[in-house]
């Protein structure tokens, strides 16, 4: 009876004192709030924010964190460790606690879980382990301490960690390759110059951590107009990441062919190594087509010009043919005029006698009476004493004087107007032989 | 048995003490009807800082919400988070710019039916703090938002998308920066999906 009253006894009091030094688990009555670093043994800060590791394959460490539990109740935090990688944005994270680790997560060895009290932190001890077939280069994990609040349909689970970044010794090489495609983007302003895209892709294949930077220039053939593009330096690359990149030049003439020569610097994230460079060259057409068609315009306009000058003078040069076939017209037509109107005078002359005949006999009759004799009286061309005749008498001198006049007159006429057709045919002729005459 | 006795009842004695002892142990001191003025001269203290996350008490449940015949649509709130840095300079010159990353598990049925962690978006939002240089994260869309904008196609589904980030670690003020941050969660997924009760996990991690 005292036995089993004992036995009883020691068992409650076991059962008490379970439930009195474990802390209950978290239950979302209120905020947790915790915070996590590495620390050294004796519990110290580091001084960095993760823990970097040389280690030799085969060979084990002992590395610690800490968890401080900044909150009003005691928390279970439950602790991880996973394979580490950088996102796109180039962010450290660890894989969640639903994917599998198959690099350094496995490696690492801690508890599953630790309880802290409400401002007090626990040191917690854990292993990494480098397996001896592991590759040389830099390993990624991560360890964190974090709290998984009620799920309904959507659990919570919030950690806090740090990196864990394991170089195994060895062959350890950096090294990168870059790939670009690039496009060239005219300006349709011919007095403007374009631009050049250029799409780089780098990736790093070596077995560190890298920093990389890329430098890009451009030329036309023969290094003509060069001009040059730095891009930001791109975001910390795991070994076998691949980061993409644009980078744009501006003030590109288009010289029908321009090359993009790509160098990348890359430089050890641990720092232990030389930095690597790399190189990549990718040539893009550029036609200048709004320069071509402006000066396509140009000489068309100059072309144009040209003929339709030569046009000009063999049209002026016509008309001076025809002015002076004018002339000559003319002059013929003044010699023709001057015979007709020879003749037409001659003819009037000539005809005026006969036109006094061609008149009709004027019948007189005449009374003659027996008159003493008187005086003899001349007849003919007596002044004043001249009887009005019909008819017209033809005198000879008279005729040939006027004929002469107006013989002289046409002549005078014709001879002036040939002159003036003369003159009119050959301008330059006269005007130069004048001209040399005045000098 | 007398020793297994004394024993068990010594130690019950001790477990009492112990679990009782906070309650019991503070005995109110007969008092004097003089006050006694105590004067304490505390001295700031400057202990290190520390880059704390907070999480406040809640659940993310997501409720029909929104939907049209093509898109069924489903809202929840993410609970508040914290993060507050009073780290001080010199602690801060080997690390600093922390963030906070958010990543969705696909959603599983019991059945074995899943939705993928594409058709989850989400939007930051800040709660309360300075926002000059903390920095929220953009919104993320789901594999069933129309396509716009330049990030749109690579801007899809919950897979370590920022929440929230220290910007330069240089302009954290003296006295250090707390942040608070939650976010609308949208689930959008056709309507042949298979009915039931699906469940996922999404993981905030915060790191340097």
């Amino acid at each position: 009876m005292r036995a089993l009253l004992g036995r009883l006894l020691l068992a409650a009091m076991v059962a008490m004192s379970t439930v009195l030094i474990a802390a209950p688990p978290a239950q979302a009555a209120g905020s947790v709030s915790w915070s996590v670093e590495p620390v050294t043994a004796t519990g110290d800060t580091t001084g960095h924010a993760w823990a970097e590791l040389t280690m030799d394959p085969g060979t084990r460490q002992q590395q610690y964190l800490r968890v401080t539990n900044r909150g009003a109740e005691a928390v279970v935090f439950s602790l991880s460790a996973a394979d580490g990688y950088f996102t796109d944005a180039g962010r450290f994270t660890m894989l969640p606690a639903g994917r599998t680790s198959v690099d350094a997560g496995t490696w690492i060895t801690l508890p599953a879980s630790v309880s802290v009290d409400p401002g007090a932190s626990a040191v917690v001890p854990f292993t990494v382990e480098v397996p001896a077939n592991a590759t040389p280069g830099d390993h990624l994990a991560g360890v964190a301490a974090g709290i998984f609040s009620e799920q309904d349909t959507v659990g919570v689970e919030s950690r806090i960690g740090f990196r864990v970044l394991t170089r195994v010794t060895g062959d350890v090489a950096p090294a990168v390759s870059t790939t670009a495609t690039a496009d060239y983007h005219p300006s349709w302003n011919p007095f403007l110059p374009g631009r050049l895209e250029v799409r780089l892709s780098t990736r790093n294949a070596g077995n560190t951590r890298l920093t990389a930077q890329n430098d890009v220039a451009v030329a036309g053939p023969l290094g003509l107009a060069p001009r040059t593009s730095r891009p930001d330096a791109l975001p910390e690359l795991a070994p076998g990441d691949e980061r993409q990149a644009t980078a744009t030049v501006d003030d590109v003439w288009p010289l029908f062919a321009m090359t993009a020569v790509v160098t990348t610097t890359a430089a050890d994230a641990g720092g232990s190594s030389d930095g690597v460079t790399a190189t990549t060259r990718v040539t893009v057409p550029a036609m200048p087509w709004s320069q071509l068609l402006v000066g396509g315009c140009a000489v068309a306009l100059v072309v144009l010009a040209l003929w339709d000058r030569r046009r000009r003078r063999r049209r002026w040069a016509g008309m001076v043919q025809e002015a002076r076939e004018q002339g000559r017209r003319d002059a013929a037509a003044g010699v023709w005029t001057l015979a007709i109107a020879v003749l037409v005078a001659l003819g009037t002359l000539t005809m005026t006698p006969s036109s006094a005949r061609a008149s009709e006999p004027v019948g007189v009759t005449v009374e003659i009476s027996p008159q003493p004799e008187p005086m003899v009286t001349q007849t003919g061309l007596g002044a004043g004493h001249a009887l009005a005749q019909t008819g017209a008498s033809f005198s000879p001198l008279l005729t040939l004087s006027g004929l002469g006049v107006i013989a002289v007159g046409v002549m005078v006429w014709t001879i002036s107007r040939r002159r003036e057709v003369q003159r009119a045919s050959s301008p330059r002729d006269h005007q130069s032989s004048r001209s040399s005459t005045r000098a | 048995m007398r020793t297994h006795l004394a024993l068990g009842a010594a130690a019950l004695t001790a477990a009492l003490l112990v679990s009782g002892g906070s309650a019991v142990a503070v005995a109110a001191q007969p008092g004097t009807d003089t006050d006694i003025g105590v004067d304490v001269d505390i001295t700031s203290l400057t202990p290190p800082g520390a880059l704390t996350m907070t999480v406040a008490p809640g659940r993310a449940t997501l409720t029909e919400n929104g939907s049209t015949d093509t898109v069924r649509q489903f809202t929840g709130s993410l609970p508040q988070v914290t993060v507050t840095d009073t780290r001080t300079a010199d602690q801060l010159a080997s690390g600093g710019a922390w963030y906070v990353l958010g990543s969705s598990s696909a959603f599983t049925a019991e059945g074995g039916a899943t939705i993928g962690a594409d058709h989850i978006g989400w939007s930051p939002r800040l709660v309360s703090g300075d926002d000059t240089s903390v920095s929220v994260g953009g919104d993320v869309g789901t594999s069933l938002d129309p396509n716009t904008g330049t990030d749109a196609a690579t801007n899809r589904g919950l897979v370590d998308k920022e929440l929230l980030a220290l910007g330069d670690p240089q302009s954290v003020p003296d006295g250090g920066v707390s942040s608070t941050a939650t976010a609308d969660l949208t689930l959008k997924v056709e309507p042949t999906v298979k009915a039931g009760t699906y469940s996922a996990v999404i993981t905030l991690s915060l790191f340097e």
